[in-house]
């Protein structure tokens, strides 16, 4: 029996090890490529609209947290202030949204858009229960685009949807909005070399507009950086220009002030958190919270940059990011800009995490769907 | 939680550094399968998040995250059993030339040999075989008795002796 025992024994060995941390490596970073792969915003500009693959998730937020009859695991799972729901598209052409419970991954509700419209882009009003929809034409024939306006139940029921009378720039702008829905700012509505940054006050009915800013409001997987502060006097976006590849789009964080003049966004506005790949303002516009992607390393590390004094503080840092280099930095902020959407990714982390800004903690959100957070990532708002 | 505990990510994150790629070997070895060895392992971290709270001995992971891996792997064999007709060959490694190099005719005869054998009979002998555990704790892990374990492993050696010498 002992020779077969130690033939055993060498066969398990020789196979196991053919079971390496590289082979392991290899096998996560194939299928990262494998996946599909947001274009970037200025391609999306280029080709038919028909073609573009839109797609809109929104993480609704509330600041206690309830029973809501969807089923699965209890709501008391997650901590107040959490959001508890998120709308993804249904069919990742932004034809329909869907909301779905944070806690359990229930479908609370479907919104199907007429023909030939689709929603692009969502963005979350204060209470988290009202947001707005940038709704565009669904195919190549050119059509205004529209921003129209949608509530939530307690249950996550969504109501039907209402136009706003807010001016839309052309194209395929991102968008985001105070959450008083009283100042509006619109990205990427100008030339290809001469995007555009438009900040509409709806209370004054003024309208500012800022030129040359050659920014990205979304870089790939990394989510929308085009926050606001809740006064909407600072606009947070990442520039696109400058650098050298592959690193020329994830510059960092680009700060204006919407107080000042129309004109040369560069001029108006400052470079901050070099290498930081998404950001959200928090409400008072003082705390930047960023993550810093580092391309080729499997690093993720949120900071709290201090937009005053420029004092930054890690707040999180894990290994272990699934898409891409640095990967882990999608995400979408809370209305109350505590609590972060997080792609967590790689082997042993669920595909989402709530990252608490405050203390640096993340709560497991293991009922998101791995696909649709590494496709809809750049999509997300909390 | 403790209050001496790290936070659950920091933790699990932890345990897969500290042992991910022992499971998925383990995992590999019963299941002869790579993908679904990774599989099962990340559905067990995956898992983990949820039953963090209930364990109570956070020191004891290792025998609980083997476990698991050992039930994912009987349930993956049970998804085959009805999925697919005749038996699995064996998969090579992603890096299937340094693979194939590394594994001689006399080591695949071995394997493919186990891999014939009764799913339980195959976990046994890798669980004993592999990561050396006593009989004990195999038997605690599977939930059968030691002289279940004992009696499985021996007959499984002696099928095994049997085959390989026809073989030969």
């Amino acid at each position: 029996m002992n020779e077969i025992e130690d033939r055993l024994r060498d066969a398990f060995r020789a196979d196991a090890e053919a079971v390496s941390p590289q082979s392991l490596a290899g096998l996560a970073e194939r299928a990262t490529r494998a996946r599909p792969r947001r274009p970037h915003w200025r391609s999306r500009l280029l080709v038919p609209l028909a073609a573009a693959a839109a797609v809109t998730a929104v993480i609704v937020a509330v600041t206690t947290l309830s029973p809501f009859g969807s089923g699965g695991s209890p709501a008391a799972a997650l901590p107040a202030g959490v959001p508890r729901f998120y709308v993804i598209s249904y069919d990742q052409s932004g034809l329909s949204l869907v909301i779905r419970s944070t806690a359990t991954g229930q479908v609370t509700g479907t919104i199907r858009l007429p023909r030939r419209r689709k929603i692009t882009s969502v963005a979350p009003l204060a209470g988290d229960e009202a947001y707005l929809a940038l709704v565009q034409p669904a195919d190549a024939r050119p059509g205004p685009n529209r921003l129209e306006q949608f509530t939530l139940s307690k249950t996550g029921r969504p109501s039907a949807l209402r136009p706003l009378r807010v001016p839309v720039p052309a194209g395929n702008p991102e968008f985001t909005v105070t959450p008083d829905g009283q100042t509006i700012a619109f990205f990427g509505g100008g030339t290809r070399d001469d995007t555009q940054v438009e900040v509409i006050n709806r209370r004054t009915g003024q309208t500012r507009t800022w030129t040359g800013c050659a920014c990205a409001a979304s870089a790939s997987w990394y989510g929308l950086t085009l926050s606001l502060s809740a006064s909407g006097k600072l606009l947070a976006a990442i520039p696109l220009r400058g650098g050298t590849p592959p690193n020329n789009w994830l510059l960092g964080i680009r700060l204006l002030p919407t107080t000042a003049r129309s004109g040369s966004y560069t001029r108006h506005s400052r470079l901050v958190l070099p290498g930081a790949a998404w950001a959200v303002l928090s409400p008072s516009g003082s705390t930047l919270y960023a993550c810093l992607a580092r391309p080729g390393q499997r690093q993720s590390t949120w900071v709290a940059y201090s937009v005053a004094t420029g004092r930054q503080r890690t707040i999180a840092s894990w290994h272990g990011a699934y898409y891409g280099g640095g990967a882990g930095c999608g995400g979408a902020a809370s209305a109350s800009g505590r609590y972060e959407l997080i792609q967590l990714g790689g082997h042993g982390h669920p595909p989402a995490g709530a990252l608490d800004a405050r203390t640096g903690r993340v709560i497991p959100l293991p009922h998101f769907n791995a696909g649709q957070i590494g496709y809809l990532s750049g999509y997300l708002y909390w | 939680m403790r209050p001496a505990d790290p936070p659950p990510g920091e933790l699990i994150s932890d345990l897969y550094q500290a042992h991910a790629l022992g499971l998925v070997r383990m995992a590999r070895l019963m299941l002869r399968d790579q993908e679904a060895a990774e599989d099962v392992v990340q559905d067990v971290f995956l898992n983990l998040h949820r039953a963090l709270p209930r364990l109570r001995d956070h020191g004891q992971m290792l025998p609980y995250l083997r476990a698991s891996v050992a039930n994912g792997c009987r349930s993956a064999m049970r998804r085959r059993l009805r999925g697919m007709a005749g038996p699995v060959l064996h998969e090579p490694a992603a890096d299937s030339a340094e693979s194939a190099a590394i594994l001689a005719e006399r080591r695949r005869e071995v394997l493919d040999a186990v891999a014939r054998l009764p799913r339980r009979a195959r976990q046994v002998l890798v669980l004993r075989y592999y990561l050396d555990l006593p009989t004990a704790e195999i038997a605690a892990m599977l939930g059968v008795s030691e002289g279940t374990v004992r009696s499985t492993a021996s007959r499984a050696l002696a099928v095994l002796t049997r085959e390989l010498k026809r073989e030969s």
